[in-house]
C-alpha cells in the first residue's frame, strides 16, 4: 500500500493503539486493580464505539487473564488473538467467485449522508485501475443534483455514466443501465442509490425492488450488495445494518470517513453481530482515498 | 424492529417494573437501577463522561428523601433522570432569533453528510413561512454539484439563490451575497459551507477566516442524530475554531436515540434550535427537550405522538373511546376504529416511528398502508357477531370471510393472531389505567 494512505489508515486507530493499550499495559503491571479502574477501561473501550456489551466482554476476559497470569503470559498475544478472530483472511475481496470478463454489479446502499456517491466514484476509479470496464449508474432520482454529482465523479474516474430522469423509478433506471452495460460489453456496473432513512418502509421496499432487478439480471456471484456506513455513527449503525439487511442480501460493508479518527470500534461489532466483512475504508475526498480493508494487517497495527 | 433496541426496550421495561413493584426504595435498589440506566444511556450514544456525571447527579437526588418518602418512588428515579436530561437539553425550546439588521447572516457548518445543504433549503423555507425574505448561498466549491443541489432546492421552495462562480475565496461569496441581499431587500442570508471533518485543521481555519471576516448572527452546527461517541470531540473542535451559537439536529426521523446531542449540549451549552425530521423541505421542526429526553431514554417520542393524535381526535370520539376502555373486551370493531383513526392521523410510518420501541414491535406486524386496507376488508366481511366475539370464527367462517374480502384464509388467520396480540396489549394498558391513544398519565403514556 502507498505510504500516505497507510498513514491515514492508521490514523483512524490512533487512539485505540494509544490510550487503550497504554491503559492495558498499566493495569497488567499493577499488583491489584480497583473496580473503578476496570470501569474506566470499559468506558475507554465504549468511547471507541465498540459498544457496551463487547467492551464488557473484553474487560472481563482481560481481568481473568490477569488473575491467571504468570510471568510468561502475554496479554498482547491474547489481544491479537481476540481481535483477529473477528475476521477471516481475504474476506475483503470483492467477487471471489465471479466469472472474469463478464458483467458484475456493485450495489451501494445506505442512509443519507454516509458518502455513497463519493464512494461510488472512488470505487469506479479503483476498478478501472484494475482493468475493469466500468459504468456508474445513478439510481438516485430523488436528491437534488445527485445525478450531476455522480456524473462529475464518472468524469474524474474516466468511466461511462448512466442516469435516469429526475423522479423516475429507480428500478427501471437500473434495468436500463444494466442493459446498456451488456451492450457496451462492460465488466462492472456500480449502482448508486438515493440515501434513505432505514425506518422508512416505502423507501426500503424501493431498495428491495432495485436489488431484485439486479439479481434477475446477474447470477448471485456476480453481485455485491454493499452497505455504506459512516465511521462516526454510533450504536444506530446496528439498526441501519439490521433493517437494510432485511430487504437486500448484504455481502459487505464500506466504512467511510475513517480518517475522522472515530476509532472504528464499530468494525468489530458489525463483524461480530452481523457477520458482514468490511470491504473498504474511505479516508478522504480524493479519488484515490478508498483502501481495501485488510483485517489482519489492521489488527497487527493495533496490537503491535 | 431492531433486535438490539428491542432488547433494550425490554430491559428498560424491566427496570421500570423493578422500580414500580416496590413502595419504597433503598439506596442499594437505586444503585441497581442506575446500573441498568447507565447501559441504556450508553446504548443511546450518550458520551460516557456525560453518563457518569448524570448518573452521579441522579444518585445524589434519588437516594435522598425525595425518593424514599415519595408516594410513587418507582416513577421518581426515572423522572429525576428524565428531568436532568431535559434540563441539560435546554429546559425549554429556544427559537431561532433573527436580529433586526438587514441582512442577518446565518452560517451552517458541520461534518460531511450531516445534512447542511438540505437543512439550508429547509431553513430558507422555514423563514419564508415566517415572512422573512431569505437568500441562500453556498461556499462549497469542493463537493461536486453541491451548489447545484442548493440552487435546485432553493428554486423548488421558491427561494432566492445567490451564486458567485468566479469567487476564489468563501469570504468573497459571503460579502457579495450580503451586498446582493441589501440591494434586493432580502433580510436573511443563509450560507451553506462545505462539509469538513473535525480533524482537518486547514479546513477549520478556512471557516474561521470566514467568521472573522464577516459578522454572523448565528453559526449553526448541523449535527447528524446518528453520530456516536465521537460527537463530543466534533463539538470541541468546532468550538475552538468557529464557536457555534446553536445546533440543528438532523435525521431525527431515523430510530437513532440521539444521545450525541445530549453529550454536546452537556459539554457546550449550545441550544438546539431546530430538528430535521425528513427529506422534504418542510420537515424542519422546533426542538422539544422533553421529547428528546424521552427518546434518549428509549421511551419513544411519546409526547409528539400524543400531540399529533390529540389534534386528530374529535371530542365525541374521545368520549366514546373513554367509554370503550372501561368496557371489558376489546373487539375487532374497536380494532377497526383504531386503525382508521391512525390512518387519519398521518402516515402509518410517522406513527410507528414515534412509538416506544417495545410497542412498535407488537404493532409492526400490522404492517403498512396496503395491509391496513386488506385488514379493513377482512373485518368488514365478518358478521357483527364475529367481530364482537372472534372466538366463534371456525374454519368455514374463515373461508367465507376470505372469499368475501378477496383475501386468503392465511391472511384471515394472521389478522386474528395479530388482533389477539393487540388485545393483550390493550388489557395490559388498561391495567396501567392509561388510554392508549387518547389520554396519558405522566410521560409513561404507554404503560411501561
Amino acid at each position: 500500500m502507498e505510504k500516505g494512505l497507510w498513514k491515514r489508515w492508521l490514523q483512524g486507530i490512533g487512539r485505540i493503539t494509544g490510550e487503550v493499550k497504554e491503559r492495558l499495559k498499566e493495569l497488567w503491571s499493577q499488583k491489584s486493580v480497583r473496580p473503578e479502574e476496570w470501569e474506566e477501561l470499559e468506558e475507554m473501550l465504549i468511547g471507541a464505539d465498540i459498544g457496551p456489551a463487547l467492551a464488557a466482554e473484553i474487560v472481563e476476559e482481560f481481568r481473568r487473564l490477569k488473575e491467571r497470569s504468570r510471568e510468561d503470559t502475554s496479554w498482547e498475544e491474547w489481544l491479537y488473538g481476540k481481535l483477529v478472530a473477528f475476521f477471516e483472511e481475504g474476506e475483503h475481496l470483492l467477487f471471489p467467485r465471479a466469472q472474469p470478463e463478464t458483467l458484475k454489479a456493485v450495489f451501494l446502499v445506505g442512509i443519507n449522508g454516509v458518502g455513497k456517491t463519493t464512494t461510488a466514484g472512488k470505487l469506479a476509479y479503483l476498478a478501472r485501475e484494475k482493468g475493469e470496464r466500468v459504468v456508474l449508474i445513478s439510481a438516485d432520482t430523488f436528491r437534488a443534483a445527485a445525478n450531476e454529482q455522480l456524473e462529475i465523479w464518472a468524469r474524474r474516474a474516466g468511466c461511462r455514466f448512466f442516469r435516469g430522469a429526475q423522479g423516475a423509478d429507480p428500478a427501471a433506471v437500473v434495468y436500463d443501465g444494466l442493459q446498456s452495460a451488456l451492450k457496451e460489453k462492460e465488466t462492472l456496473a456500480i449502482v448508486d442509490t438515493a440515501g434513505r432513512s432505514h425506518v422508512n418502509r416505502n423507501l426500503l421496499a424501493e431498495l428491495e425492488k432495485v436489488s431484485r432487478v439486479i439479481r434477475r439480471f446477474l447470477p448471485e456471484e456476480q453481485v455485491e450488495h454493499l452497505l455504506v456506513l459512516d465511521a462516526l455513527a454510533g450504536q444506530n449503525a446496528f439498526a441501519q445494518v439490521e433493517s437494510i439487511a432485511r430487504v437486500v442480501p448484504l455481502t459487505g460493508i464500506i466504512l467511510t470517513k475513517w480518517d475522522s479518527q472515530a476509532k472504528g470500534g464499530i468494525l468489530f461489532r458489525v463483524r461480530k453481530e452481523f457477520g458482514l466483512p468490511v470491504k473498504y475504508l474511505g479516508v478522504g475526498e480524493g479519488i484515490e482515498d478508498l483502501i481495501p480493508f485488510e483485517a489482519c494487517e489492521f489488527v497487527r497495527a493495533i496490537v503491535s | 424492529m431492531d433486535r438490539v433496541f428491542e432488547q433494550l426496550a425490554e430491559k428498560f421495561a424491566g427496570v421500570f417494573k423493578k422500580l414500580r413493584g416496590k413502595g419504597r426504595l433503598t439506596a442499594e435498589e437505586v444503585d441497581e437501577a442506575l446500573r441498568d440506566l447507565r447501559l441504556v444511556l450508553l446504548e443511546s450514544d450518550v458520551h460516557y463522561r456525560v453518563v457518569k456525571d448524570l448518573i452521579a447527579r441522579v444518585r445524589e437526588r434519588a437516594v435522598g428523601r425525595e425518593v424514599l418518602e415519595s408516594v410513587t418512588p418507582a416513577e421518581m428515579v426515572i423522572k429525576i433522570l428524565w428531568d436532568e436530561i431535559r434540563q441539560i437539553l435546554g429546559g425549554g425550546a429556544k427559537d431561532l432569533h433573527v436580529p433586526p439588521v438587514t441582512p442577518a447572516l446565518f452560517l451552517l457548518v458541520g461534518l460531511q453528510g450531516s445534512g447542511k445543504t438540505t437543512t439550508c433549503g429547509k431553513l430558507g423555507l422555514f423563514l419564508k413561512q415566517r415572512h422573512y425574505l431569505p437568500v441562500l448561498t453556498s461556499t462549497d466549491t469542493r463537493r461536486p454539484a453541491a451548489r447545484e443541489q442548493l440552487r435546485i432546492l432553493a428554486s423548488s421552495a421558491g427561494l432566492d439563490f445567490f451564486d458567485l462562480p468566479s469567487a476564489r475565496h468563501p469570504l468573497e461569496v459571503v460579502q457579495a451575497a450580503r451586498r446582493y441581499a441589501r440591494e434586493k431587500g432580502r433580510d436573511v442570508v443563509l450560507v451553506d459551507t462545505a462539509g469538513r471533518l473535525h480533524v482537518e485543521e486547514e479546513l477549520l481555519r478556512e471557516l474561521q477566516e470566514l467568521t472573522r471576516g464577516e459578522e454572523f448572527h448565528e453559526t449553526l452546527l448541523v449535527l447528524d442524530a446518528t453520530t456516536g461517541q465521537e460527537a463530543i470531540r466534533v463539538a470541541e473542535r468546532f468550538r475552538e475554531w468557529v464557536n457555534p451559537t446553536g445546533i440543528i439536529l438532523t435525521k431525527v426521523d431515523t430510530d437513532a436515540r440521539g444521545g450525541a446531542v445530549l453529550s454536546i449540549v452537556a459539554q457546550t451549552g449550545w441550544p438546539v434550535k431546530l430538528i430535521g425530521v425528513g427529506e422534504k423541505l418542510d420537515q424542519l421542526e422546533v426542538f422539544h427537550p422533553e421529547r428528546m429526553a424521552s427518546r434518549i431514554l428509549g421511551m419513544g417520542d411519546t409526547l409528539s405522538l400524543i400531540e399529533k393524535i390529540e389534534r386528530a381526535i374529535t371530542e365525541e370520539e374521545r368520549k366514546k373511546l373513554e367509554k370503550q376502555v372501561t368496557k371489558e373486551e376489546f373487539t375487532l370493531e374497536d380494532f377497526l376504529e383504531e386503525l382508521r383513526r391512525l390512518r387519519r392521523v398521518g402516515s402509518f410510518e410517522d406513527i410507528m416511528n414515534m412509538l416506544p420501541a417495545s410497542l412498535r414491535g407488537a404493532l409492526s406486524q400490522v404492517d403498512g398502508e396496503r395491509s391496513l386496507k386488506r385488514t379493513e376488508a377482512i373485518i368488514l366481511s365478518m358478521t357483527r357477531e364475529e367481530r364482537r366475539n372472534p372466538g366463534i370464527i371456525n374454519a368455514s367462517r374463515k373461508r367465507r370471510i376470505a372469499q368475501g374480502s378477496g383475501t386468503t384464509v392465511q391472511e384471515v388467520n394472521r389478522l386474528l393472531r395479530e388482533f389477539e396480540e393487540i388485545r393483550k396489549l390493550w388489557k395490559k394498558m388498561k391495567k396501567g389505567h392509561t388510554l392508549p391513544f387518547a389520554k396519558r398519565k405522566g410521560f409513561f403514556g404507554f404503560g411501561f
